[in-house]
Order: C-alpha cells, then sequence, then structure tokens
C-alpha cells in the first residue's frame, strides 16, 4: 500500500475551550502535536474527551481558543482540511441490518475505494470469517473492530478515535495498539479519547 | 464524479437495507393499500361518487404513505453515527440527502406507482384513463418526497425524532396537495394531461427540488452540532 502520509500534517492547539449545551466542559487546552505522534487524551467518565474530540474534528464550536490544522506548515481552514481526518465515534457507524461486508461496500463507495481493499482489511482488524454474519448479531468487540476496518478503509493520515478499545478484550487492545503503532510509524497521526493504556509511544494529553 | 458516487452509494444503501430489515419498504405501500381499500369502501358502491373521490383519495394515501416513511429517514443515520461521521470527514452532506431521497423515491414512490392501477379499479377510472392520472400522481410523489425530506431534516436538528414532521411538512404539502387533486381530477374527468394545475404542480415541484436539498444539508449540520 502506498504511503498516505507524504505529506506532514499537524495540529496546533492554544487555550481551546468547548460547552455542552451551553456549559462549559473543558477549558484552556494546549498541545501541539504532528505526524508520527500518537496522543492520547486521558480523563474520567465527563472530563470532556469526547467533546474536546468532537471540537477538533470541528464537529462541537470551540468556545474560546484557536486550532489550526496545517498540511506541510500550510495553515488549513477546517472544512479544507477534514478530507484527511478518519473519525472513529462513540457510536460505531454501523447499519446492524446490514452483512459486515455490505457495511464496508457502503464505505468502499463513499471513500472511493475498490472493494478488493476489504479482505486484507477484515483481516487486519481479526473478523475475517464474519463477512456474511448480519452486523446486528455481532458481539460488541466485534461490532468495534468493525467500526475500526473503516478507518483502515479511509485511508487518511488523521486518526481521530473515540474509546477505540470500548468493550474489546486484552487482546483486541494490543491489536488496536498495534494496528495505532503502525499508523504513526508510517508518519499518520492519532488521536485517541481514552481511559486506558494503550501500548503505543505517545504523549499524553490529562484532561479534568 | 464524487457527489454521483456519494447519491449511488447512500441510496444503494438505503434500499438494501430496506429489503433486508425485516420488509421496511412494505410499510408505506401496505398502509396505502389498506388506506385506498377503506376509503372505497366509505365512499360505497355508487360509480360518480367514487370516480369524483378518486383523485382526493390517491392523494391523501400518497401523502401519508410518503410520510409515514420519510417522517424518520434522518434519525437512524444519527442515532448510529453515520451521518456525524460523514460530516466530520467532508463527505458532501448534498450527496448524502439526495441519496436519502432518491432511496426514498425508490422505496416508496416506485410501489405506489406500481399499485395505481389496483386503485383505478377500485375507483371506476378506467384503464384508459390510467396513463393519464399517473404522471400527476409521480409529480406529487416527488414534491411530497421532497417536503417531507426538509421536515424531516429540520424535525432530527431538533432532536424531535419524527414526532412533529407531519406539522413541518404541512406549509410546503398543502399547497401541492390542492392543485395536485385538481390536477389528478381534470386528467381524470376530461383526459387533460398539461392543464394549468398540471403546470402548477410541476413549477412547485421544481421549486422544491431547488430549496430542499441545501436546506436539509443546512439543518442537518445545525443539529450535528
Amino acid at each position: 500500500m502506498k504511503s498516505i502520509c507524504s505529506d506532514k500534517v499537524s495540529l496546533q492547539c492554544d487555550e481551546v475551550a468547548c460547552a455542552r449545551g451551553g456549559v462549559m466542559v473543558v477549558g484552556g487546552v494546549s498541545f501541539a502535536v504532528g505526524g508520527g505522534e500518537a496522543m492520547l487524551i486521558f480523563g474520567a467518565n465527563g472530563a470532556g474527551k469526547s467533546s474536546l474530540l468532537g471540537a477538533i474534528a470541528g464537529r462541537i464550536p470551540l468556545m474560546e481558543g484557536t486550532l489550526n490544522w496545517a498540511v506541510n506548515d500550510d495553515v488549513l481552514p477546517q472544512r479544507q482540511f477534514a478530507s484527511n481526518i478518519a473519525m472513529l465515534s462513540h457510536d460505531g457507524a454501523i447499519k446492524t441490518g446490514l452483512s459486515v461486508e455490505q457495511n464496508l461496500l457502503f464505505w468502499c463507495r463513499i471513500y472511493n475505494k475498490p472493494r478488493t481493499d476489504l479482505a486484507s482489511i477484515v483481516e487486519r482488524v481479526k473478523i475475517s470469517g464474519l463477512e456474511h454474519r448480519r452486523a446486528g448479531t455481532l458481539s460488541a468487540g466485534q461490532m468495534r473492530r468493525l467500526s475500526f476496518a473503516r478507518i483502515l478503509l479511509a485511508d487518511r493520515p488523521v486518526w481521530l478515535l473515540d474509546e477505540p478499545t470500548a468493550s474489546i478484550d486484552d487482546g483486541g487492545r494490543a491489536d488496536i495498539s498495534a494496528l495505532i503503532g503502525g499508523h504513526i510509524s508510517d508518519g499518520g497521526l492519532a488521536i485517541v479519547a481514552t481511559h486506558e493504556a494503550l501500548d503505543v509511544p505517545h504523549r499524553s494529553l490529562r484532561i479534568g | 464524479m464524487a457527489l454521483r458516487r456519494i447519491v449511488r452509494a447512500v441510496a444503494q444503501r438505503d434500499v438494501v437495507l430496506s429489503l433486508a430489515g425485516g420488509g421496511g419498504w412494505l410499510q408505506g405501500i401496505v398502509f396505502y393499500a389498506v388506506f385506498v381499500a377503506f376509503m372505497a369502501f366509505a365512499f360505497g358502491p355508487g360509480e360518480d361518487a367514487l370516480r369524483r373521490a378518486a383523485a382526493p383519495t390517491i392523494w391523501l394515501a400518497t401523502l401519508f404513505a410518503i410520510q409515514l416513511a420519510a417522517s424518520e429517514m434522518f434519525i437512524e443515520d444519527i442515532q448510529d453515527g453515520s451521518l456525524q461521521t460523514l460530516a466530520v470527514e467532508q463527505t458532501s452532506l448534498l450527496g448524502y440527502v439526495i441519496g436519502k431521497l432518491a432511496g426514498v423515491l425508490i422505496i416508496v414512490g416506485g410501489p405506489l406507482i406500481v399499485a395505481a392501477p389496483i386503485v383505478s379499479i377500485m375507483f371506476a377510472v378506467g384503464a384508459t384513463n390510467l396513463a393519464i392520472l399517473l404522471p400527476s400522481v409521480a409529480m406529487g410523489a416527488l414534491a411530497l418526497s421532497l417536503a417531507a425530506c426538509v421536515a424531516s431534516a429540520i424535525n432530527a436538528a431538533l432532536q424531535g425524532g419524527g414526532r412533529f414532521t407531519a406539522i413541518l411538512a404541512a406549509p410546503l404539502s398543502i399547497p401541492v396537495l390542492i392543485f395536485g387533486i385538481d390536477a389528478t381530477s381534470l386528467a381524470i374527468e376530461s383526459s387533460q394531461i398539461w392543464s394549468v394545475e398540471m403546470q402548477f404542480l410541476t413549477a412547485m415541484t421544481l421549486f422544491l427540488m431547488a430549496i430542499v436539498p441545501g436546506f436539509s444539508v443546512l439543518a442537518l449540520r445545525l443539529g450535528l452540532e
């Protein structure tokens, strides 16, 4: 697979604060990360991890501060940069009524990737053999792996992951860590909201 | 082209989903059939009365069937995070909305067109008038789907869960209904297809086609914040 990270991406956050429903949930966050790095955002439940990730993704407007994405040191507006982002949200964007394969085929079309990519991706997230199962019949951990397959399929330099290891067992955590590790060693950038440590070289941001 | 690719992907997924999901596609057409049959009994066996009732019945049945199917067209994608993902990753939401609309037209509109001959028999319209009646009904299904689409998007943004779609769509669907029923009645009574009413209906449909996708995207974006 060709490298998707030939351009250097980076993110600079200064004194960022964001609110949910008019109440400030996280404030005064500053950091800078670039390609080849993983940053884990730690915090208790309700500390604002998901909100911060939502703000980084451009989904939640900032209350204060600035947030700048850059490609090769050229700062780009969020809307222009966003085609570099692959986002794993809390809900995995899975249609339970469709099979594993049909779910991934939909995203293949959205990302304009050939369906021949699927076999290797399904193997990398270790759900091979389940392609024809209805997604609604998968276990919670298998569902999470299926949503992670979409991140690999998107093939984008920036990964924003919200609790990627939720309901995943120890072996799965190691698998996900390895995938994130592989991504950053390819020059990608990963920002991960998590409440448990992952086995990847990373920088930490504690909030709340 | 990117837009076309996304329209196709979304429409195709929704059609497959409705076929796979325990007959979801049947919901609209079953309602339509039941409503039309009950109305036929309600108006009794007099052929004149039935013929006069044909156009209003077809239109109301179409309106309700579409609203039933379209009132929650965005809710599921919001709940399972699909829409959020598409928006964050800067997929064309315009393509997404057009794809959803195409899905509704295929899933609900298709069966409605197939059902039209049965209705024309029940209401003593006669097979010869069927071809004349179809253009106005098809145009109406398109206009009503557009009205339901924007109402459903606003409703989803307000997190109303489909409860207010019928009310929100009313200002758009009432004029469509008024001119549509007239156009269909004229088609049945005097075999006039391209009547003034039909021209007005077409104009309204074109207007809705122009504004609905954009406004729906706006509403959905607001709702995602």
